[in-house]
């Protein structure tokens, strides 16, 4: 099955087609999406742009996710350049619980969440990288052990011994 | 997994028959070495079709697929874990052993301090009194290298131990993970020693000969700049104690000052503002300009703002120490004004009429009138929208400065709230009879909270009049007219100074220098046991030399305005209408604060000197006669005399 996402239809404004990991979904998408990713605009930036519509495979990403990435995008499309901080002393300030992003990506099972942060970091989407991560804080901020162990379904791999010595630490207390 | 698949998909044997093999085979594979295990897993799926796969990777993939922090990119997973607070990292870190990895190798307690330090000043200052400071903001040799030393090895002996550890962010860890619940235990000791009114205290006798009392202070880590009323600023060491320096060139009482890194600047009595190295001590200006004593002055970034006895505010641009250009004079109050703070904004003066006034500071332009005190406005701070003022009525007010309204009355001082300031959590003031109080500003500012909760403590050890102090997260610094000033240390709280004032045979405060002595060897002490017994109490790194207080800071050279009149030329200047402030009571007390001035029923007129359009301000009468009446103008004979003896005053100033 093959599903065309037209998200952009005026004319005279570069195209670009992402192909998901299927090589079947395609998303026509333009440079204001495309330049949210640093690895998409350096690689655009030394192609011939004479073609109406560039042809992008993007074998790593799934359908659904990329779906999702270009989603998150869209909501960005007319923002300014996302800046993150850099420097040893660069600080973010958290978004709360209730913008955009973090709604958005609460929408996402554990599965999505994973993924749309791996292709993120794949194609260097700093502001949705830095709200995944805010997020994943959330999801483990304020919890116990145990419940961080649920969630992230880990299993806790110390020894008793160390256990305990961990539960005698002075933050415990 | 294989087993549940095949179950499913079971085919010609009985399920029987099935569990039995399946049993055995299980019992075999469990023999088997790793790469035995797998060979036979690898064989079983090449014989399996491309939609039996499938099945099969959907079963792989959660077991693969279960951690966030263990699968993200290492950078991620630490970012992600970076914006916790310290009580989820500790949970983080005792989830598994690739958690704490990432904690650890993600320096995610020394990034968590050093966030704090970044952000609030309390850990700022502390990290800087107790010396964990040179833990952070290194690079991590040098951490290991200093951690081991505070450990107890010598440098040449921490260097070579740092080459022999193959993983010195994982040595570092446990140092930041201990480090920060011991900040969190030394923090929250010292707001209960706020709370419980613990300090130790320190005490300087200025031993002033003739007229004693210390009218102002300022201080830092390294000094104390004070203003006497004999007419000298005297600076005192801030660790011995001892006057380092006598600046003399006032002929009357040293009223008010303010310092930064490069200079001081002064005003007294003798009606001039001077500016002094505050380095040398040498007096580099002096400003004549006000006709009677200056009773506060404000400088930052350029600019000076001070305030006399005469009723007026003076504007003036600072382009350095010995070039400082009057710009603007500010008239409107009808008694001496007693106090000015600015910031880019605001220009907010207090005046023993009764009235805080607000100006815009970039065009001097008169704002709003602030109508409520009872008696005439002693003292005042300005900051972040809020002014706190102390007055006359014995009662301390907060006000909305953007729309002028008073949010809170404090009452609680029995007399004349002669000195105040507040930062962030606490508003500290001190009244004519010796006390010091401190309040808590949240709950002042919470307008449900009950009034009987705002007080926090009351400090009684002056034996006078509480003229001036400055506190900050960890001390109170007072002066007095009792010729003493006063540091108040909740930080270092030490020997109980309660006891040591018992074996003073009740005299009030005195702490005598062997005392203190002792005192400060205990405490360094006590200091180099706590190194040994943890990281968090190092060896005291020596203070950084930043201005006190945090107040200001004067830029020279800015941009100047245009001079609208000659710096000698406004005394007694027209628009004003006089008000006999001569008569009063002589309290014989120094002070030369104007407390209470009676208000004239005339239609004052307030004009802004220099604006062609003099600006009509709206003054409520108070024509309250047996309060008018009870207008006191306490007044320093000594100092009303050498005013007089001035010579006239010219323009002195230098260019």
């Amino acid at each position: 099955m093959t599903a065309t996402i037209e998200l952009e239809s005026v004319p005279f404004i570069q195209k670009f087609k992402l192909i998901a990991s299927d090589n079947k979904t395609e998303f026509i998408i333009d440079e204001k999406i495309l330049n949210q990713s640093a690895v998409l605009k350096e690689m655009m930036e030394i192609q011939d742009k004479s073609d109406t519509e560039i042809t992008i495979p993007l074998n790593q990403i799934s359908a659904e996710c990329l779906g999702n990435v270009i989603k998150f995008c869209k909501h960005y499309e007319d923002s300014e350049p996302y800046l993150p901080p850099i420097g040893p002393t660069a600080c973010l300030s958290r978004p709360s619980q209730s913008h955009w992003d973090m709604v958005f990506l609460k929408s996402l099972s554990s599965k999505q969440l994973f993924d749309i942060i791996n292709a993120a970091n794949f194609l260097n989407i700093s502001r949705l990288i830095d709200a995944g991560c805010f997020r994943l804080g959330y999801m483990t901020e304020n919890r116990t052990v145990e419940e961080i162990r649920r969630i992230f379904q880990e299993s806790g791999d110390f020894s008793a011994v160390e256990e305990e010595q961990i539960r005698n630490e002075p933050l415990w207390n | 997994m294989m087993a549940t698949l095949s179950l499913s998909e079971s085919r010609g044997i009985n399920v029987e028959e099935f569990n039995d093999k399946l049993n055995s085979w299980c019992e075999d594979f469990d023999t088997m070495s790793d790469r035995q295990q797998q060979h036979i897993v690898e064989k079983l799926l090449n014989r399996m079709s491309h939609h039996q796969i499938g099945a099969v990777d959907s079963y792989i993939k959660p077991l693969l697929q279960r951690d966030f922090i263990v699968l993200l990119p290492r950078r991620l997973a630490e970012s992600v874990l970076e914006n916790l607070d310290a009580k989820t990292l500790a949970m983080a870190s005792a989830v598994s052993q690739q958690w704490r990895f990432v904690v650890a190798h993600g320096m995610l307690w020394r990034k968590l301090i050093e966030k704090h330090v970044r952000e609030d000043s309390l850990w700022r200052g502390l990290s800087e009194k107790r010396g964990w400071k040179r833990f952070l903001f290194i690079s991590t040799e040098q951490a290991t290298i200093f951690i081991a030393m505070a450990r107890g090895m010598t440098k040449q002996e921490a260097e070579a131990f740092r080459l022999t550890l193959n993983d010195q962010l994982e040595y570092q860890h446990e140092f930041y993970r201990d480090l920060y619940p011991q900040i969190r235990l030394d923090i929250n000791q010292i707001e209960e020693n706020w709370k419980n009114g613990k300090f130790r205290l320190q005490r300087i006798n200025c031993q002033s000969e003739n007229s004693k009392g210390v009218y102002c202070l300022q201080y830092d880590d390294h000094k104390i700049i004070s203003g006497l009323r004999d007419n000298t600023i005297k600076i005192w060491n801030r660790n011995t104690l001892q006057c380092r320096q006598t600046l003399i060139g006032h002929t009357g009482s040293v009223l008010c000052l303010q310092y930064d890194e490069k200079i001081i600047a002064s005003g007294s009595s003798d009606a001039t503002v001077r500016i002094w190295d505050v380095e040398t001590g040498e007096q580099l200006n002096t400003l004549i300009h006000h006709s009677e004593a200056v009773l506060h002055l404000r400088f930052h970034n350029g600019m000076l703002v001070t305030c006399s006895k005469d009723r007026s505010i003076a504007v003036w641009t600072m382009h350095s120490s010995h070039e400082i250009d009057l710009r603007r004079v500010l008239v409107g109050h009808r008694a001496a004004v007693n106090v000015v703070d600015f910031d880019d904004t605001y220009i907010v003066s207090a005046s023993g009429d009764r009235t805080i006034k607000v100006w815009r500071t970039d065009t001097c332009e008169f704002i709003r009138t602030l109508n409520g005190h009872k008696r005439g406005i002693a003292c005042l701070q300005y900051r972040d929208g809020l002014i706190v003022s102390g007055s006359s009525d014995n009662t301390i007010r907060l006000w909305d400065i953007e729309c002028g309204a008073c949010l809170r009355v404090l009452e609680g001082h029995e007399e004349l709230v002669r000195c105040i300031r507040f930062d962030g959590k606490r508003i500290v003031s001190g009244a004519y009879d010796g006390k010091i109080k401190v309040w808590d500003l949240k709950i002042a500012m919470d307008p449900r909270a009950s009034s009987s909760t705002i007080c926090i403590k009351t400090l009684v050890q002056h034996s006078g009049r509480v003229f001036r102090l400055q506190f900050d997260e960890f001390q109170i610094v007072s002066s007095s007219h009792d010729d003493t000033i006063l540091i108040w240390d909740f930080l270092n709280t030490g020997v109980d100074v309660n006891n040591l004032l018992q074996h003073n045979a009740g005299v009030v405060g005195e702490v005598d220098q062997a005392v203190q002595q002792q005192q400060h060897q205990q405490h360094q002490q006590q200091q180099h046991q706590n190194l040994q017994a943890g990281p968090a109490a190092a060896i005291m790194a020596p203070p950084p030399n930043i201005g006190g207080g945090g107040d200001a800071a004067a830029i020279p050279g800015q941009n100047q305005q245009h001079q609208f009149i000659p710096p000698h030329n406004n005394a007694g200047d027209n628009n004003i209408e006089m008000v006999d402030i001569g008569d009063g009571l002589n309290n014989d007390d120094g002070d030369e604060m104007e407390e209470d001035i009676p208000l004239h029923n005339g239609d004052p007129i307030a004009a802004v000197l220099g604006f062609e359009n003099h600006q009509q301000l709206n003054i409520i009468n108070h024509d309250d006669e047996d309060d008018a009446g009870q207008g006191q103008n306490l007044e320093d004979d000594d100092d009303v005399e050498q005013q007089q003896q001035l010579p006239p005053q010219n323009a002195e100033q230098h260019h």
